[in-house]
C-alpha cells in the first residue's frame, strides 16, 4: 500500500494534532486516516446493511 | 389412538370439501374423477388432533400456579393425561425451537440455528428465517423501474413441515400462525404465517410516533420512528412512511399524508387520512384503518394500522402501529391457500398479521407505557381467541394447530415486575403489574378451557410451549470477552466504542473468533470466512474445545456465578444434512444471564458483563436444560424426556403415518 | 326543490316498498327495467324517429357502398365523409331526447343514491358526524352540543375546526331503527336522522343541507331552513356495495348496465328507433 501526500489547512492541523493526542491515536496521520475511513464507510454503506438493520428493527432481543 | 390409513383418507377428503373455503379449496385440490362423488355422504373418521402452542410457557410457573389451583383447565388435562417438561432446542430461540417442532429434526436437519446467521465472506449478519430476492430483471422507463421477472420471498428452513407430510396422506390440517412459517411453505393445507412475518415496510415491526416533545432519542430507534410534530393552528400535518417504492429509480419511501385536527379546549382530535376521517379522544385506540400507498399510476399497496392518541396537551403524542400486511389484499404471501387470509378478514375484519404483533419496542422506548402495551396485546389476544373459536367450530377432521404469542411477549416485558431481584424492578409499577404474567397464564388457561369445551371425545389434545422462561438480570458481551481473551483483535484498541455491524474495526488477520447472533460463536476459519486464519481440522477442533472450556469456566465477577452453563460444540449436539452451516459454538446461558443487546450484531460493551436495566427483562437464551417448555396431553406420557421434535413424531404416529428417515423425534406415548 | 323531493320520495318509497325485505337486487333490477322503458318512451316521443331512421339507413347504405366499391379509393373516401355527416345528423337527432332525459335521470339517480349509496350503521359501529355552520359563524364561539335519541350514543365532545366552520362528533349505533340527532347550535335546535341496522334498499340519508345542489343530490331529508345557523350536516356512513358473484359492484354501474340492457332488449317491443 503506497502513500500519498495531501495539503491541510494549518489551523485545522493544529486541532487535528490536539485531538489525535487526546484520543490516544499514535499519530495525527492515523487519526486523519481513521476519520476519512469512517466517513467513506458511511457513504459507502451498502443497501444490504440498510436492509439488515431495517429487517431486524423491532426484534426486541437486540439493541 | 391410531387410525386406519384408508379410513383417515376418506375422512380428510370429505372435510376438505366441506370446510375448504368452498370453491377455492375444491379448485386447489388435485381431484380425481370419482373423488367428489365418493367423498360426499361418508362419515368422517373420528380421530382429530388439537395442538395449542403457548409461546414461552414455563414449566416451573405453570406447575406452581397449577398447584395453587389457578389453572383449572391445565390441571384437569394433566390429571387426565400427562404434564411434563418439554425438551427445547439448542439454542432455545423461538425460530429454532418451532422449526424443531415443524420438522421433527434438530437444527442440523432444518438449518435454522439462531435468529441471525452470518455471511461468512463479509461477516455481516443475515436474517435466518427468510430471504427476499429482488426482481432479477427490471426495465427503466423514465423515472420508473419496472420489474420484468418478479422477485420472491423464500422460507430458508429446510426439511418438510409436518402438515406437508399430513397432506401426502390426505389428512387435512389448519396451522394458525405457527412461528417460522413465513413465507408459508407450499401446501394445500390452510396455513397462516406467524412470527417472522414482516410488516409492510419489510421489518420486524416499525411503529411511528408523532410528538411535539423533544425526546432524547434518535429519530430512528430500534423498532420505531419518532417524528417531531408541530401544532399549528390546532392542526398537525404528518406523513406515514410506507414501503420503499422500488418502482422509482432512487427508491424513496412511499408515504401517506395525514392531518390531525385538535379541538382548542377538549381532549379530542380528528385524524384525516386521504380517504377517511375519524375522531379519537385522548387515550383512545382507533379501530383498524386501511392505508393505501401509491407507488406508480397503476400500482399501489394497502396496509393496516391502528392509531393511539396518547396525549393532546400539553404535548401532542400520537402512536401508530407498525403497518400490518392487509390480509384482504396481502402484498406479501401470508397464507395458504392465498384466500385463507382473505377469508378470515372477511369474517373478522382486519387483524394483526405481523409476526409477534405486541409492540415491545414501543414499551422499551417509553412510547407506550405498561397499561398501553397491555391494551394493545389485549386486542391481539382477543382477535386470536375469536378466530380460535371459529376454527374450533369448523374443526371436524385432521389437525388444528393454534398459536398464542402473549405468553411469550408479556414474560419478556413484565418479568422485572414479578421479581424483586431484577435490576429493573420498580415497586410502584409492580403493585399494578406485578401479576401480569400470572394473569396471562390464567388467560391461557381460559383458552384451553374454551378449546376443551368445544372438542369432542375423539379429539386428542396437546398443549405445548417452545421453551420456558428465565429472568434476565445480567448481560454478557461475548465479543468483549473474546477481545479480553485475545481471540478477537481490533485494528486499534482505543476505538472500542465505534464497533458497528460487519465488524469494521476488527483486524481479521489476528482474529480467531467472533460472536454473532443471540447464542452463536464462529471461528474465523480459513477457506470459509472471508479473511479466515484458523485452519479447518485439528486446529479448529482444538480451538473450539479451548474456547468452549474457557467460556464455561468464566465466572461473573460480581456474583461468582457461572455465566455460560454449556458451550455446546455444534458437532456434538446437531445431526443432519446442515450441521456444516452451524455456528461453531452455541452458548447456553445460566439462569439470569443472556447475551447483551449489542453483541448479536457484533458490537461490544465497555465491560464484559453488566446489569440489564431494560424493560425487556425475562428471556430464554439459556442452556436447553434450564429453559424447557411444557407439554400437556390427554394421554399419559411414556417418554422419559419428551422434546419438541418428539411431538412431531407423535402427531404422525397418531394418524398412522410412518416417520420419515430424517426425523429424529420419537413418539411420546 | 324541497317539495319536489318530498313528492319523488313518496313515489320511490311506494315503488321500493315491495322490495324492502328482498335484499338489494330485486329493487335494483325492477327500477332499471322501469327506467329503461321510460327512457325508451321518452326517446320515442321527443325524437324525430323518421329522421333517425333515415340517418341510420344512410349510414348502412354508405357502409355497403364502401364494401362493394372497395377498389375505388375516391368513392370510398366520399362514402366515409357521408357516413361522418350522417353520424353527426344522427347524434343531433338524439340530442333533444338526451336533454329532456337529463334532469329526470339525475333525479332518479339521487333517489337511488339515497337507497344504494350508503350502508346503514350496524349496531356497535361508529360514525363521524360533521356539522358545518352557516357563513360568517365561528365554530369556536358558537355554543354547540349534540343529543341523541335511544339507539345512538354520542361518544365525544364537540371537535371544533374553526377555519372550516365545522364541528364534529363521533357517534356509535346501538340498536336498529331510524334515530334522531338533535344539535343545539347557539340556542337553535337542528335535527338529523341516523339510520341503524336497515338493509338496502332502505333510505340512508347521509346529508341534510341547504344549498340547491345539495338538496338536488341528497333528497333524503327536509332541507334546512334558510335562516338556520347550520349550512349542512353530514353523517359519514360506510359506502354500500352490491354483492355480485362473490365480489361487489357499485350501484351506479349495476343501474346503468341493467337499464341499458333492458332498453336495447325492449326497443323492438316498443318500436323505438335508437
Amino acid at each position: 500500500m503506497g502513500t500519498e501526500k495531501i495539503k491541510i489547512d494549518s489551523d485545522l492541523m493544529v486541532k487535528v494534532r490536539q485531538f489525535a493526542k487526546l484520543s490516544g491515536y499514535s499519530s495525527p496521520e492515523e487519526f486523519i486516516q481513521h476519520c476519512l475511513e469512517r466517513e467513506l464507510s458511511s457513504l459507502e454503506e451498502s443497501g444490504s446493511e440498510d436492509e439488515i438493520k431495517k429487517k431486524l428493527k423491532g426484534l426486541g432481543y437486540i439493541g | 389412538m391410531s387410525y386406519d390409513k384408508n379410513n383417515s383418507r376418506t375422512m380428510s377428503r370429505r372435510t376438505f370439501i366441506k370446510t375448504g373455503a368452498g370453491a377455492a379449496a375444491l379448485a386447489a385440490l388435485d381431484t380425481r374423477g370419482d373423488f367428489v362423488k365418493k367423498a360426499f355422504g361418508k362419515s368422517a373418521t373420528r380421530g382429530k388432533v388439537l395442538v395449542l402452542g403457548f409461546d414461552g410457557m414455563d414449566p416451573h410457573l405453570t406447575g406452581v400456579w397449577m398447584k395453587e389451583g389457578k389453572l383449572p383447565a391445565f390441571q384437569k388435562l394433566a390429571a387426565r393425561g400427562g404434564f411434563s417438561r418439554l425438551g427445547t432446542s439448542t439454542p432455545p430461540q423461538s425460530p429454532v425451537a418451532w422449526s424443531n417442532f415443524i420438522t421433527g429434526m434438530n437444527p442440523g436437519g432444518h438449518g435454522i440455528f439462531d435468529f441471525m446467521h452470518r455471511d461468512p465472506k463479509t461477516y455481516f449478519p443475515i436474517f435466518s428465517a427468510s430471504a427476499t430476492d429482488e426482481a432479477a430483471k427490471t426495465v427503466r422507463i423514465g423515472k420508473y423501474v419496472l420489474p420484468i421477472k418478479g422477485g420472491e420471498v423464500r422460507n430458508l428452513r429446510k426439511g418438510r413441515a409436518f402438515w406437508q407430510i399430513l397432506e401426502d396422506h390426505d389428512i387435512p390440517a389448519t396451522i394458525w400462525k405457527i412461528p417460522g412459517n413465513y413465507p408459508p411453505v407450499a401446501t394445500k393445507q390452510r396455513t397462516l404465517s406467524g412470527m417472522g412475518t414482516p410488516d409492510l415496510v419489510g421489518s420486524y415491526g416499525i411503529f411511528n410516533y408523532y410528538t411535539t416533545e423533544l425526546l432524547e432519542m434518535n429519530e430512528d430507534i430500534g423498532g420505531g420512528k419518532i417524528h417531531l410534530a408541530y401544532v399549528i393552528g390546532n392542526r398537525v400535518d404528518a406523513k406515514l412512511p410506507g414501503p420503499v417504492n422500488t418502482f422509482l429509480q432512487d427508491r424513496p419511501e412511499a408515504e401517506v399524508d395525514f392531518r390531525v385536527y385538535l379541538d382548542s379546549a377538549a381532549a379530542v382530535a380528528k385524524v384525516a387520512l386521504p380517504d377517511q376521517e375519524f375522531i379519537l379522544k385522548e387515550k383512545e385506540w382507533s379501530g383498524w384503518k386501511r392505508v393505501r400507498f401509491h407507488l406508480m399510476p397503476t400500482q399501489s399497496v394497502t396496509g393496516l394500522v391502528r392509531f393511539y392518541l396518547k396525549e393532546i396537551r400539553p404535548q401532542f403524542k400520537l402512536y401508530v402501529t407498525p403497518i400490518n400486511i392487509d390480509p384482504a389484499d396481502p402484498a406479501l404471501p401470508i397464507s395458504t391457500p392465498e384466500s385463507y387470509a382473505a377469508e378470515l378478514e372477511k369474517k373478522f375484519g382486519p387483524f394483526y398479521t405481523k409476526g409477534l404483533p405486541a409492540d415491545t419496542s414501543a414499551l422499551d422506548n417509553d412510547v407506550l407505557d405498561e397499561g398501553e402495551f397491555l391494551a394493545q396485546d389485549g386486542q391481539i389476544l382477543e382477535e386470536s381467541r375469536a378466530m380460535l373459536e371459529y376454527e374450533l367450530n369448523r374443526f371436524d377432521s385432521g389437525l388444528l394447530f393454534y398459536y398464542i404469542s402473549s405468553t411469550d411477549q408479556r414474560q419478556h416485558m413484565f418479568w422485572r415486575l414479578q421479581d424483586e431481584k431484577h435490576p429493573a424492578y420498580d415497586a410502584a409499577l409492580a403493585a399494578v403489574y406485578g401479576d401480569v404474567i400470572e394473569r396471562t397464564y390464567r388467560q391461557a388457561d381460559e383458552i384451553l378451557a374454551q378449546a376443551l369445551s368445544s372438542i369432542d371425545k375423539d379429539t386428542s389434545v396437546i398443549v405445548m410451549s417452545d421453551h420456558g422462561f428465565n429472568p434476565y438480570y445480567r448481560s454478557f458481551h461475548l465479543n468483549t470477552w473474546l477481545l479480553s481473551e485475545g481471540y478477537h483483535v481490533f485494528k486499534n484498541p482505543f476505538k472500542k466504542e465505534e464497533t458497528e455491524i460487519g465488524f469494521p474495526s476488527t483486524d481479521w488477520s489476528k482474529t480467531r473468533a467472533y460472536g454473532l447472533g443471540l447464542n452463536s460463536l464462529y471461528l474465523n476459519q480459513r477457506g470459509r470466512e472471508g479473511e479466515g486464519i484458523v485452519a479447518a481440522g485439528a486446529e479448529t477442533e482444538a480451538l473450539v474445545r479451548e474456547i468452549a472450556r474457557k467460556l464455561e469456566a468464566y465466572r461473573d465477577p460480581k456474583t461468582n456465578e457461572q455465566v455460560v452453563l454449556h458451550a455446546a460444540v455444534a458437532r456434538d449436539v446437531y445431526s443432519g444434512a446442515h450441521v456444516g452451516e452451524a455456528p461453531d459454538i452455541i452458548l447456553g446461558f445460566n439462569r439470569g444471564y443472556r447475551i447483551s443487546f449489542q453483541s448479536p450484531l457484533g458490537r461490544i460493551g465497555q465491560e464484559i458483563i453488566e446489569n440489564n436495566t431494560e424493560k425487556w427483562s425475562g428471556d430464554h437464551m439459556g442452556a436447553a436444560d434450564v429453559t424447557p417448555g411444557i407439554v400437556l396431553t390427554d394421554r399419559p406420557i411414556r417418554a422419559e424426556a419428551p422434546a419438541l421434535y418428539d411431538l412431531t413424531a407423535t402427531i404422525l404416529q397418531t394418524f398412522g403415518i410412518e416417520r420419515p428417515a430424517d426425523m429424529v423425534g420419537k413418539p411420546i406415548f | 326543490m324541497g317539495v319536489l323531493n318530498s313528492i319523488l320520495g313518496l313515489i320511490f318509497d311506494g315503488f321500493f316498498a315491495p322490495f324492502r325485505a328482498l335484499g338489494p337486487w330485486p329493487g335494483m333490477i325492477v327500477v332499471s327495467l322501469v327506467t329503461g322503458i321510460v327512457m325508451l318512451l321518452i326517446f320515442k316521443k321527443t325524437s324525430n324517429q323518421d329522421a333517425i331512421k333515415r340517418a341510420k339507413n344512410q349510414i348502412k347504405a354508405r357502409l355497403l357502398e364502401i364494401r362493394l366499391f372497395k377498389n375505388d379509393t375516391g368513392g370510398s373516401f366520399r362514402s366515409q365523409a357521408a357516413i361522418l355527416g350522417a353520424n353527426f345528423r344522427y347524434m343531433g337527432h338524439a340530442l333533444r331526447p338526451m336533454l329532456v332525459m337529463f334532469i329526470p335521470v339525475l333525479l332518479i339517480l339521487a333517489q337511488l343514491n339515497l337507497r344504494y349509496g350508503a350502508a346503514s350503521l350496524r349496531p356497535g359501529e361508529q360514525a363521524l358526524v360533521k356539522m358545518t355552520l352557516a357563513e360568517g359563524a365561528s365554530a369556536e364561539e358558537t355554543a354547540t352540543s349534540l343529543q341523541s335519541s335511544d339507539g345512538v350514543v354520542v361518544e365525544t365532545p364537540p371537535l371544533r375546526i374553526e377555519e372550516e366552520r365545522e364541528v364534529d362528533w363521533r357517534i356509535r349505533a346501538e340498536a336498529p331503527g331510524l334515530h334522531l340527532l338533535t344539535f343545539n347550535v347557539g340556542g337553535t335546535a337542528v335535527e338529523k336522522s341516523v339510520s341503524v341496522g336497515q338493509n338496502a334498499p332502505a333510505k340512508v340519508a347521509a346529508l341534510r343541507a341547504r344549498t340547491f345542489m345539495d338538496l338536488f343530490l341528497y333528497p333524503g331529508e327536509k332541507p334546512l331552513p334558510k335562516n338556520s345557523p347550520v349550512s349542512k350536516i353530514e353523517i359519514v356512513f360506510p359506502p354500500l356495495r352490491l354483492p355480485l358473484f362473490g365480489g361487489t359492484v357499485h350501484w351506479l354501474v349495476a343501474f346503468f348496465v341493467l337499464s341499458i340492457v333492458f332498453g336495447f332488449a325492449l326497443k323492438g317491443v316498443f318500436k323505438v328507433e335508437i
